[in-house]
């Protein structure tokens, strides 16, 4: 064998170990995206049962609307036996407009809440964010 | 002679060569239908998820939080309200609803039911793909629940399975852990 041959078949070993990896890689990234989009979902609806324990709260008075900044202002680890992992919600309530724009000075007498929730989990590739805006009435003061 | 051995290399390379790139081709192939069915999945499972909790918060309309629920085991719910889910308005008599996993399996696995007076709810439409079904029941301070009267939100534990597109892969399996709150309970002072 040649210098010549041997050059050849070095090529050809790079060129099928990189097709090989290639295809491999894709699959991986296809079954990754996959879980990725379960754990979305998820973090999604963890995201909107934290909202509506917020909203069945203050409807039934175990909550004041004033209230909700000291008690929505934290981080929650819950470990899910069903579907598995460890998820860390980071909860935020801040005062905000009508349109859910955090206040740049702060109002006393602001009607409007914004909570903000910010879920990951292991493997999750970005945390996934919801947020709700609840309003000052006099069912929850 | 050693063109001979040239040529029988060659093939042999050649065949390997081929085959590797058969079966790339039909592992992408199955990862790709895979893919299709998860995303249909995660659709499905979505909606599911939307139904049943929209359904739980309407529990016990026109009830006292306290006889909301007639029923409350692991694997079914069986609740009061004056709320109609076909018509999607208020009756003037009460309903008995009940959620449940249907004992007969079906081609595209067994169905989580939505009864409304025994009879399927149409409107909300059967959720396939089912496989198992749990209910956790807690109270209004979110600890677990002992007996019905004090129930005043469900924990879901649902897993979905689907046959694979290709025939000897793994089934699609699908967890999701959702918490649904007795809204109408909770409006009444819980």
């Amino acid at each position: 064998m040649n210098f010549m041959e041997m050059a050849i078949c070095v090529f050809a070993v790079v060129l099928f170990s990189s097709v090989a990896m290639l295809i491999n890689r894709t699959l991986l990234v296809q079954h990754d995206l996959e879980i990725n989009v379960n754990q979305y979902m998820q973090a999604s609806h963890l995201n909107h049962s934290i909202l509506d324990e917020v909203d069945a709260k203050l409807f039934s008075r175990q909550l004041k609307f004033n209230n909700i900044g000291s008690n929505y202002n934290t981080t929650r680890t819950q470990t899910l036996p069903h579907t598995g992992g460890i998820w860390v919600s980071s909860i935020s309530a801040a005062p905000c407009d009508s349109l859910g724009v955090p206040l740049q000075i702060a109002d006393p007498t602001a009607i409007y809440m914004l909570v903000r929730i910010s879920t990951n989990t292991a493997g999750l590739k970005h945390p996934v964010n919801s947020f709700r805006v609840y309003t000052k009435t006099h069912l929850n003061l | 002679m050693s063109i001979f051995l040239d040529i029988i290399g060659s093939v042999i390379i050649g065949s390997m060569v081929l085959l590797m790139l058969i079966t790339f081709q039909f592992r992408t192939n199955e990862s790709a239908e895979r893919f299709i069915y998860s995303k249909e999945m995660i659709a499905h499972i979505d909606q599911a998820a939307t139904q049943l909790n929209h359904v739980i918060a309407l529990a016990g309309v026109g009830f006292e939080p306290k006889d909301t629920v007639v029923h409350a085991t692991a694997d079914s719910l069986v609740f009061n309200t004056y709320w109609n889910f076909e018509t999607n308005s208020l009756e003037l008599t009460p309903l008995t609803i009940s959620i449940k996993v249907s004992e007969f399996p079906t081609p595209i696995g067994r169905a989580l039911v939505v009864l409304q007076n025994n009879e399927p709810v149409e409107r909300l439409g059967y959720i396939f793909y089912v496989e198992d079904l749990e209910f956790r029941y807690f109270d209004k301070y979110d600890a677990q629940a002992v007996n019905k009267t004090n129930v005043r939100s469900t924990e879901m534990w649902i897993t979905f399975s689907r046959t694979p597109p290709v025939s000897g892969t793994a089934d699609l399996r699908n967890r999701i852990q959702l918490k649904c709150y007795f809204m109408n309970a909770y409006m009444r002072g819980a």
